[in-house]
Parts: C-alpha cells; structure tokens; sequence
C-alpha cells in the first residue's frame, strides 16, 4: 500500500501540474482569443479544473485508503439517480464541448452500494472520458446475474492496449501523461473490490469495442 | 402540504464565504427562484430564521470558527426554528463523510459536494421535495407521538414497493425500538440481515439485543457491526456499553478513548468516558473527558451549567483522589475557577447553591478549611432562607459536601431523609446510591449483598478474574462502595498469587485503591483497607525490585 500510494502521489501531483500549466495558458490566451477560440478554451478551462479537483479527490481517496480511513457504507440506494446526478454536475462540460450523453437503463433500479464513492468513480469516468470521445457517451445501467453492471461507452479510440490487460494496477514503465486516467482506475478498482456481498466481490473491466466502438469501462457490483 | 414545484419556496444559504454564497445564490436565480435569504455566520442565520421560516436551508458545513453546519442545523431544530417541512442540505468541499461523521445526532435531508452544477441542483431540490412530500405524514405521526399509526404507515410504503421503502424499512425499526416491541423489531432485522450484512440493521439489531438485557450477545452484534463500519461511533460507544454491563469497564474505556481520537464530538460518549474512568478509579481520565463535554456543548444546544458544574465536581474528585501534591492544587484551582464563573454567569438560585457547595469540596481538598466552611456555610444559608427551592441535585450535593467534609451526622440524616421521601422512586434511589460509600435504599443494599455474595463465591472456588468482573459490574451503581472495591484488588492479588505479577492489574488495583483513600479510621472496613492497601505495597515493591 505504501508503495502504491507513493507512487500514485507523484503521478498526480505531475498531473496536477500539467492541468494548472494549461489552465494557465487557457487564461492568458483568453486575452486575445477571437469569439470561437474563447469558447474552446473556456471548455479547456472546465476540463481541466473538472480533472484538476478529481484529482485531488483521489488523492484524499487514496491517502485514505492507505491508512484505512476509506470507510465504505453500503446501503439500497436508487443507482440511475446516482448516475444521473453525475451527468448532471457535468452538463456544462459535455456541453461546451458538444458531447450527447445518454443513459440508458431502469429509472427506478435499486441497487446496494454507497452512493458518494459511486458517484466519484463514474463523475471521474465521464470527466476523462471527455477528453477522448469524439461526441457521444452513452452509459448502460443493467442487472446482470446478481451483479450491477455500469457501462460507460465512448466513440474514441479506445484504451490503449496496456490498460486493458490490467486495469487499475500500477507497473513499472507508468506513462505519467496517463497519470489522471490511472490513479481514477486504481481508486475505482479498489472501492469496487470493497463492495462485497457474501462471497462475490465488485470489480472494474476496460475494453474496446461496445456500443459505440469506443472505449468501454464497465462497474460491476454484487 | 408541500409541492415538488421550488420556484415559490424560501431560500437560506448559510456560508461564512461570501464567493460561495454568490455561486449558489446565482445557480438558484438561475432556476428562477425569487426569495433568498443569506447569512455569513451561524448568529446570522439562527436570527433569520427566528424572523421567518424557511423551506430550504443550504448550509456549509464548515463555518469556520465555532459551530459547525450540523450543529447549527441542530439547534435550528432544537429551538424550534424550522417548519416540518424544511429542507437541510449540507453542502461540503470534500466528498468523504468522515469530516461529517461522528455527530450524526441529526441528519440532514441531503449532502451536496462543490462543485455544484445548477441541473445538479435543480435535480436534487425536486428529490428532496417529492421525499419530505411522501414522508411528510409518517413525520407528523412520529412528531405527534402516535408511533403505531406511524408504524402503519411505514408497512404500506413498504408494501406499495415506494421510493422511500428503504427509509421506511430503518424507521420502522427504529419505531418498534421505540415500542418496546422488541421482538418484532428483532424479526425484521433479522429478516434484512438475512439478505444482506447491511450495516444499519446489524446495528439495529445489536441495540434491540441490548434493550433486551442480552449483553454478551449485544457486545457481539456491535463488534460486527463495526467491523462492518469501522467509522461508526455509534457502534463503538453501544459496545462500550456492553462492556460496562460484563463488568469489563477497563476495556470499554480504552474503546472510548480510542474513538476519541477519531472524533470527540458527542457530548453523549465524553459523558459516558467520564462515568466508565470513575468506575475504573481513573479520575485524570474523567476531569479530562468533561473538560471536552463542556467545550463541545460551548457551541451546541447541549450548553449549559451542569456541564461545567458536573466538570467542577471530577476535577474535585480527581484532587481528592491524587497524591500528587502539584496536581492536587492544580485541579482544586481549576474547580474553583470553573466555580466561581458558573456562580456569576447563572441566576438561578439552585445552580448558583450548587456552585457554592462543590466549591467547599474543592477547597477541602487542598486543605483550606477555612474556605470550605465558608462556601458550605453561605449555601447552607441560601438554602433555609429559600426553603422548599433547593431541587434535588441541589440536596446530593449537600450529601456530598457533609460527607467529605466529615459532617457525618448532617449527611446520615439528610440521607435517610432523602431515602425514605424516594424510596418509591427507582431512578433517584440509584442516585443515591451512587454518593455514598454504602447503599441507602432497599433496592441498593439488595443488590450489593447479591453482588458480594455471587463474587465471594467465585472467589472461593478460585476463579479470580471472573469474581472481579462481578464487582466491577456493582461498581457500575456504587462507584464509591469501599468494601466492593477492596473485594476487586483482593481478588486481583489472589489472582497474581495463582499466576503471575501483570503490571496492567497492578496499576487497575492502584487505581481502585486510590478511590477509598479518603476513608476514615472509625470505618467498618478501615482496618482491611489498610491490610490489603499494605500486601499491594509490598508486591508493587517486589516487582519493581524484580525489574
């Protein structure tokens, strides 16, 4: 644990830096910018403060967990409403950069999970997913063989090859660019894992493909 | 009757951040809401809302100094300042819960975590409604008290598969609680138990088995409940609880103290520190937990003198008890000082008597005779001249006071006064029991003698530890009983005899000694005290040979 948290302390912290640099930039060039550009960098601008505080929720997350303050509470809950609230809070960003997010699913499935750690693994998803879809996110909320299954479909490039095999674990040759995007799977992955009932355990999945021929991040919940 | 349409309700935006409170009030212009009030301050807010009611407040938790949201929130509700339908949102910076865990005494309708979008908000807002709009009439029922229909009400919900069934589901059983119906409310923990380890009826659970006097069984639904959530305070402290009621008070202190560390915020559980370090003999541990009552309850509701009398009075009994010359007089002007502000700050007569009678104990303990009969005198004379006014607590503390400053005759009158005018009254009887060295009501003395006579059985047939927790479990109602206390350590140096020297039970036995040091020689029990205050000595000096 340790490790990990050291780890991901100064991939984020890189991160961060990198999102402030360009936030930055966004202002200065704010100043001279014609009608269309300011529109692009005022989206820049959210994307990047958007990033900017999940990653500092993540941080806080992951310290937690290292010295098991990470208290996850599980109680019935109605998911679509968690999910929705979510697209909610990032309405403005979708909408800047043009995005069409759709959620499909049971507007009245319950499911047993705790809502607040939820929410910030799918606000962090669809705030990076931003970033490398081309205009639509579609997210499907299922039951699927006693599990809860959260999809969150994009039409970008998909995850590179690497992420896929093992998602949420940390390697050696780490991308820092990637650090945003990893750090968020790392923490999805282990809130997944603390949801249990009985003997199954939550789980976080990547691939390519889906709906949308994109990326595909799926959160299974027992 | 509540609607689901917001535009026309209230608004108050409780934030001490002028920035904060602009972003919000704009969001909600933004969705055509025309009536905002805003506050910078905690004082602000509690006078806005005497003014006028609202039907949603948003309030930031953190308010920087002082109070805090909840605790704001808290006496809103307390002084009766919100309508049964307002709306509490705590707005938070961070999204864990562990800033806001630990005084959950009351819950807010919702938690909204920054950045807020305005479809987030208008979301949330319609939520909240049609919620407090399909519970508004179990709400009633349970604010009015007709808990049965209340309970009705919840099972329709429940059947009709509703939204809120969940919410039904916890106060039903809450409710039954409520009704002493025990073994419905344990049915239907059982039956969610069944399904899912779900930490809320795991601890519903536990505190039916508790009602129901199942200690041990009760101790271990709360360790499984914590287990569950190990940020539940609530679970900690009812196993603490427990502990006290196995006679295991050592072991529900080091729970309460550990939980402390986590968050110190209930006055309830500091409270309960303070009572199990007395049961334990560890007054420093008890001054220093009321110490924290009197300062958390500086910003709540829970403010007032017989915090800082209660506070007063184990800083005396913690000067009583030391032999630290240092310490003594450092605890005694302590008391004195607490003393002397509650007196100015307080009108009513029987605070202000009490205030003069825990003074003369603290004067006592450092030896100023002088001042102590003065401070006794001047109550005593207050209370002739008021006659009837003096209330009951005013009356133990007079008890207290002529026991400890060897009034004996005083007190033994005045106690079997106080005995014969409650004796048919349970609750005052154990109070005063709880004062004197040996139980003065029927029920008491029945009691002790069944204490002694269980313990000295286990005790005869060797088993030493078991004979302890037995009179640790009377000592929970007779905390200054000497001749329970001398059972304990002699139970404890057989139990060192039989094993081995265990330096955790010689420093339990110190401290059970040091709660009887104060006995005088014409005491029944005086010469075994000093015989088995003399063997303690001499192991004590052994093993510190030894090491």
């Amino acid at each position: 644990m340790k490790k990990d948290f050291d780890f991901h302390l100064a991939s984020c912290i890189h991160d961060m830096k990198n999102a402030i640099s360009l936030i930055l930039n966004s202002i200065e060039q704010l100043n001279t910018d014609s009608q269309k550009d300011t529109q692009l960098h005022l989206a820049n601008l959210n994307y990047e403060a958007s990033r900017l505080n999940n990653d500092l929720i993540h941080l806080l997350g992951v310290y937690r967990l290292g010295s098991d303050h990470l208290h996850v509470v599980i109680d019935e809950h109605n998911i679509w409403d968690v999910v929705n609230e979510q697209y909610l809070k990032n309405e403005p960003l979708l909408q800047k950069y043009n995005i069409d997010l759709e959620i499909h699913g049971d507007e009245e499935q319950d499911w047993f999970f705790d809502p607040d750690l939820v929410a910030s693994i799918i606000n962090n998803i669809i705030v990076n997913t931003v970033r490398y879809t081309k205009s639509k996110i579609i997210i499907n909320i299922e039951e699927i063989e006693s599990f809860l299954q959260i999809e969150i479909c994009d039409d970008g490039q998909g995850y590179p090859e690497n992420m896929i095999s093992n998602p949420g674990e940390t390697e050696d040759n780490f991308d820092f660019r990637n650090g945003s995007t990893k750090l968020g799977l790392f923490f999805a992955s282990n809130i997944a894992q603390r949801h249990t009932n009985n003997e199954k355990k939550g789980c976080i999945k990547l691939r390519n493909g889906g709906e949308l021929g994109g990326g595909v991040f799926t959160l299974k919940l027992p | 009757m509540v609607t689901d349409d917001y535009r026309d309700k209230r608004f108050l935006i409780v934030d001490d951040f002028e920035s904060f409170q602009q972003i919000l009030k704009r969001l909600l212009h933004d969705l055509n809401v025309k009536s905002i009030d805003t506050a910078l301050s905690g004082s602000k807010a509690l006078k806005l809302c005497e003014e006028r009611t609202y039907d949603v407040i948003f309030c930031d938790f953190d308010l920087g100094k002082g109070q805090n949201g909840l605790q704001l929130i808290e006496e809103m509700r307390h002084k009766h300042l919100l309508g049964s339908g307002t709306i509490c949102i705590i707005v938070t910076a961070d999204s864990s819960r562990d800033a806001v865990i630990g005084s959950l005494e009351y819950k807010p309708d919702a938690y909204m975590n920054k950045p807020i979008s305005s479809a987030e908000l208008k979301s949330r807002l319609i939520k909240c409604l049609k919620q407090k709009n399909e519970l508004h009439d179990i709400n009633h029922l349970i604010d009015s008290n007709k808990l049965t229909q209340a309970i009705a009400l919840c099972d329709q919900k429940i059947n009709e598969n509703s939204r809120q069934k969940n919410w039904c589901l916890k106060t039903k059983g809450q409710l039954l609680i409520r009704c002493k119906k025990w073994d419905d409310a344990e049915a239907l923990y059982k039956t969610v138990l069944k399904g899912r380890k779900l930490f809320w009826a795991q601890l519903g659970y536990a505190d039916v088995l508790a009602a129901k006097q199942e200690y041990q069984a009760a101790l271990t639904a709360y360790q499984l409940a914590y287990q569950e959530n190990s940020a539940s305070l609530e679970a900690y402290e009812g196993a603490a609880r427990m502990l006290i009621n196995l006679g295991k008070p050592q072991e529900a202190q080091k729970i309460l103290e550990q939980i402390s560390h986590i968050s110190a915020r209930s006055v309830s559980r500091q409270k309960l520190l303070a009572d199990v370090s007395k049961i334990n003999g560890d007054f420093d541990a008890a001054a220093k937990a009321s110490r924290k009552v009197v300062r958390l309850a500086e910003n709540s509701i829970h403010k007032n003198a017989e915090n800082e009398l209660d506070l007063a009075d184990n800083l005396t009994e913690a000067a009583l008890h030391s032999s630290d010359d240092k310490k003594i007089r450092a605890y005694a002007k302590e008391a004195i000082s607490t003393l002397q502000n509650t007196h100015k700050d307080n009108t009513d007569q029987n605070i202000k008597i009490q205030s003069k009678l825990i003074e003369s104990r603290a004067y006592n303990s450092i030896n100023d005779k002088t001042n102590a009969e003065q401070a006794l005198d001047l109550a005593e004379k207050r209370i002739n001249k008021n006659g009837s006014i003096a209330n009951l607590r005013t009356q133990l503390e007079l008890t207290k006071s002529y026991l400890q400053s060897g009034h004996k005759e005083k007190a033994t009158t005045l106690l079997a006064q106080l005995a014969e005018q409650y004796k048919d009254n349970p609750e005052i009887c154990a109070k005063l029991d709880k004062i004197t060295d040996e139980p003065v009501s029927k029920i008491g003395k029945l009691d002790v003698i069944k204490a002694n006579k269980e313990g000295i059985k286990m005790f005869d047939d060797g088993n030493y530890l078991e004979a302890v927790q037995c009179f640790l479990k009377a000592t929970k109602n007779f905390p200054k009983h000497v001749g329970l206390r001398l059972n304990i350590i002699q139970s404890f140096i057989f139990q060192i005899k039989k094993a081995s020297v265990n330096l955790d039970i010689l420093e339990q036995c110190e401290k059970h000694l040091a709660v009887v040091k104060n006995i005088q020689n014409d005491h029944p029990q005086y010469k075994r005290y000093k015989s088995i205050s003399k063997t303690l000595d001499l192991i004590i000096k052994n093993t510190k040979k030894e090491n």
